[in-house]
């Protein structure tokens, strides 16, 4: 089972690596309230909207999907401090890639990874959670998150949630 | 034979001895046992005073202040940067102009282009060495950033910090420690020149000084040298008070003598340079060099030149009295004597000696360092320290606290609110000086906190509004109410139907309640979304009392507010009194997409010799459905699109799709406002201290603080990330379900499963079947992922 989940996230890991696909989300059409309750008004030019789906969808952008070399430089330093086990360090590094990208899921899993290292598992899911709502367009990152969040409940004794984890990891494989 | 005598000899002379020595006590006896105790004594007090210099040298020698730093700036390729912005920056850091780079802290422009020699600097997580580093900006942006020794391109550079406030002993001294190879050669020099010429010579009490200042004072008929080395001035200032007596002036001899027989020249050098007092700034005393440097100068030590240095070494003699800022002419007289003086003996060439006479004092505009340039900020800093240090800890440790403070933000926040506040009196008729108000600004994500203001005059040290001030927040409550509402999707959706109709309620002391609109008008039937955009009281109060006041008591809390209030109705329409920080908090959850994360204004803190002591990590935590904050957060856009805030796009593109919400008291006693930009989130009250009404709405006073500074600070438009279970739906104008070629149709983000299921008269037959299919085969599509 364990040799499993470590082939799982192994798999995740190199998906994760070739795909770095989640930079610059769409952003979502604004509701608009057009019309008139109750009383109805005179029609308003029709405005649409670009429809959300059909977005997603679309091939990834490759010059805006790069990292940029700093977002590059500080992941590269913090994985080689967090090697060496300075793992305040190395989440201090994540922090200011964060601050130079907030919305970078990539870097809410690396955070998350420091976590769970540090055998703080209820932060780390916190983490993946958080990086899974911004990763929605990268589904192996996704089942990456849910692999640590399996990892992390697994680890809290709380089987259950670990499972139901699991299977949702799986489920985007 | 003459064995024997010669053994017998000593045998007689034995008792002859004897009797000699008796002849000779007791007198000399006792001053034999009298030197001795004497000499024992001696000894003994050489042993006492060898601890006490000991340990005084060689433990913690000095209280040192802490020092609060701001977010260091972190230059990267895409940076949006402008030139002169760069150099604004260069400028805040102190940073002076020199083609040849000659000293680290200088930089060179040409048009786009800087070249700078950074400063070297240690932060938690690693230390930045001293680089020359040549910046390339286009169209307002980074677009390269070389290293001119590797000529290699570099990925990111962090300048060192601006330091914003200092926490000091209580003794007031302030000081910067210097490491003896980090001081210029010229001031060592100088120094010794002036102060103790044979310092590298004598054992820490010099003969040929004290004849040449006996000889010099004899001629002046006074004192006018004193003849203590380097070593006895240390030893006077470091363990003795200024007390004029034989006795302590021996006791100075014998320490500065194991002085140096325990220590290197150097070291004791070094001691003495941070030792030293070299200035007054009102309650503040500026001790050794490093600290005076930045005093004077406004630039480390190591970066100054000839004349800065001589003008340092000769406030020695007397700070005061040769007080650049107070007494030019006299420091100036004085310098250019240290200056001949050195070149005299050789340490200083002729030729830079012409150089460094021909600059003026050179000093910096006379600043009052004041303990924080940014007094609310700071607050905050030292309320989230005194969790985890003590106060003496915190005055004494030379702690590095780097805080999340962006330096540039708050100074810009600063001036935009302390102008629009004024112009907000005059076109209001507020009473002069009346109008108070207080902002907080934190990241969008990450909750560090990167702007503070407290006062009408944000550098005004007094009544910190943005933490203290306790006031009702009317309408910001709102957004609770709507989230509690749409968390449960089975009853509610952003177009589900509100009464906006005439309520009155009981309250607990039996007396009716009746609230209104702002218009006083009813609206009847209105959709859940627009009575947000405009913010209806009555549908809110009717929508709260079905999902239950306590139930949007606990949504309040889980959002992050931790202060006790009480469930009432009131608290529907704002009821409930907070801080313009806390509602900062209950902010930063809907910012971060229904993820709390605690509020920071501190990010690590180091020991003054720069060892990692504490980190104050990102921390989240999801309290409410992201799919329902998604809903509710499309609503606050609504708001600022074609609601009560829709005036900020006065100020910024409506690509920016700004989010968030207005509120007002009762008779515009508060002005509130509250929202978000893709990159920044910022709570603004106005008010009077005094509780009387302000004549401002939350969006004719509060929202113009926030669009203006926004606008100024803002780089990023908002972007919502849609969870997976959320739909876009077409809905007709009466909220049926439609598709993109009816008239009057909008699309809105649906949990799945909660959109209409009933069509718009305008669908056809075909365009439903079509939906259909399309819904059907999409349900495929998911299953099988």
């Amino acid at each position: 089972m364990k040799v499993k989940i470590l082939g799982l996230a192994m798999l995740a890991l190199l998906t994760a690596c070739a795909d770095l696909s989640m930079y610059r989300q769409v952003p979502a059409p604004v509701g608009d309230a057009a019309g008139g309750y109750p009383v109805q008004r005179s029609p308003i030019p029709l405005e649409t909207f670009p429809l959300d789906d059909a977005v997603t969808i679309r091939p990834t952008d490759s010059l805006a999907n790069v990292p940029s070399p700093a977002i590059i430089a500080l992941l590269d330093d913090a994985h080689r401090s967090s090697e060496q086990g300075q793992f305040n360090v190395a989440a201090a590094k994540l922090e200011r890639a964060v601050r130079i990208s907030p919305r970078d899921p990539q870097i809410w899993h690396q955070l998350a990874k420091i976590r769970l290292a540090q055998q703080q598992y209820e932060l780390a899911i916190s983490l993946a959670k958080k990086s899974n709502l911004l990763a929605a367009n990268n589904q192996a990152l996704q089942a990456n998150n849910w692999l640590l969040i399996a990892d992390s409940f697994t680890h809290l004794g709380q089987i259950e949630p670990a499972n139901k984890a699991k299977a949702q990891a799986r489920r985007l494989f | 034979m003459a064995k024997p005598r010669k053994t017998k000899t000593p045998v007689k002379k034995r008792p002859s001895q004897k009797a000699k020595i008796t002849r000779r006590s007791p007198f000399k006896r006792l001053l034999f046992a009298a030197s001795l105790i004497f000499l024992l004594l001696i000894a003994a007090y050489s042993l006492y005073l060898d601890y006490v210099v000991r340990t005084q040298f060689e433990g913690k020698r000095w209280a040192l202040a802490a020092h609060v730093y701001a977010n260091p700036v972190e230059i990267y390729q895409g940076l949006a940067l402008s030139a002169n912005q760069f150099e604004g920056l260069l400028a805040d850091l102190h940073y002076q102009r020199s083609a040849r780079l000659s000293t680290t802290g200088t930089y060179h422009r040409s048009g786009d282009v800087f070249s700078l020699r950074t400063r070297p600097f240690t932060f938690f997580d690693g230390h930045e060495t001293s680089q020359k580093i040549k910046i390339t900006i286009r169209q307002q942006s980074v677009s390269s950033i070389r290293n001119l020794t590797t000529s290699a391109e570099e990925a990111l550079l962090r300048l060192e910090p601006v330091q914003v406030g200092s926490f000091y002993p209580s003794h007031k001294e302030d000081r910067t420690l210097v490491k003896i190879t980090d001081v210029p050669r010229t001031l060592i020099d100088g120094l010794i020149a002036i102060e103790d010429r044979d310092f590298y010579q004598h054992y820490g009490i010099s003969v040929t000084s004290i004849l040449r200042a006996l000889w010099v004072n004899i001629k002046a008929g006074g004192v006018v040298q004193g003849g203590s080395t380097l070593t006895q001035q240390l030893i006077k200032n470091f363990y003795l008070t200024s007390e004029r007596s034989l006795w302590r002036k021996i006791k100075e001899a014998m320490m500065a003598l194991i002085l140096e027989f325990r220590y290197q020249k150097d070291e004791i050098l070094e001691a003495y340079l941070n030792e030293v007092f070299l200035g007054q700034d009102g309650e503040r005393a500026i001790h050794g060099f490093g600290m005076a440097s930045v005093f004077y100068f406004n630039q480390p030590l190591i970066e100054l030149k000839p004349h800065q240095v001589a003008l340092l070494v000769g406030l020695v003699k007397g700070p005061s009295y040769y007080d650049p800022r107070r007494h030019p002419k006299r420091a100036l007289k004085r310098r250019n004597l240290v200056l001949d003086e050195m070149t005299r003996l050789g340490v200083l060439p002729e030729q830079q000696r012409e150089i460094a006479r021909g600059y003026s004092l050179d000093i910096s505009p006379f600043k009052r360092v004041s303990s924080s340039r940014f007094p609310a900020f700071l607050d905050l800093v030292k309320r989230q320290l005194s969790r985890d240090y003590k106060d003496q800890a915190l005055r004494s440790e030379g702690l590095n606290i780097f805080s999340t403070l962006d330096y540039t933000i708050q100074t810009r926040a600063e001036k935009i609110f302390k102008k629009t506040l004024y112009q907000l009196s005059q076109q209001h008729g507020i009473d002069a000086g009346k109008l108070q108000g207080a902002m907080v600004i934190t990241r969008r994500e990450g909750g560090e906190v990167v702007a503070v203001i407290g006062d009408r005059v944000p550098e005004f040290d007094g009544f910190n509004r943005a933490l203290d001030a306790l006031r009702p927040i009317g309408s910001l409550v709102k957004p609770a109410v709507f989230l509690r509402a749409l968390s449960q999707s089975d009853r509610y959706t952003l177009t589900s139907i509100l009464d906006d109709s005439a309520v009155s309620l009981k309250q607990q002391s039996g007396e009716l309640w009746t609230p209104s609109n702002y218009d006083k008008v009813e609206h009847g039937a209105v959709p859940l979304h627009r009575a947000l955009a405009h913010s209806y009281n009555l549908a809110t109060v009717k929508l709260g009392m079905a999902l239950k006041v306590p139930m949007v008591k606990r949504t309040l809390e889980e959002l992050g507010v931790k202060r006790t209030f009480k469930p009432y109705p009131s608290l529907l329409l704002g009821a409930v009194s907070l801080s313009p920080l806390d509602v900062t908090q209950v902010y930063q959850t809907l910012a971060g997409e229904g993820f709390f994360t605690p509020l920071r204004a501190i990010e690590s803190v180091t020991s003054s010799e720069h060892l990692a002591l504490q980190r104050y990590a990102l921390r989240v935590r999801q309290v409410a459905d992201p799919s329902a904050v998604y809903l509710l957060n499309t609503a606050l856009q609504e708001v600022m699109k074609e609601g009560t805030g829709r005036s900020a796009y006065q100020y910024l593109p409506k690509s920016y799709r700004l989010a968030g919400k207005t509120g007002t008291t009762d008779e515009l006693r508060d002005s509130w406002f509250a929202g978000f930009t893709g990159d920044y989130l910022a709570v603004v009250w106005l008010g009077r201290d005094d509780n009387k009404p302000a004549k401002l709405t939350g969006a004719s006073g509060a929202l113009q603080v926030w669009s203006r500074v926004m606008k100024a600070i803002s780089n990023e438009p908002v972007y919502l990330t849609k969870p997976d279970n959320v739909e876009q739906v077409w809905v007709d104008s009466f909220g049926y379900r439609a598709n993109e070629f009816c008239k009057d149709a909008v699309q809105y983000p649906y949990i799945k499963g909660s959109a209409p299921t009933e069509y718009s008269p305008c669908v056809g037959g075909v365009g439903r079947t079509l939906e259909r299919a399309e819904h059907w085969f999409n349900d495929l599509m998911n299953s099988k992922q």
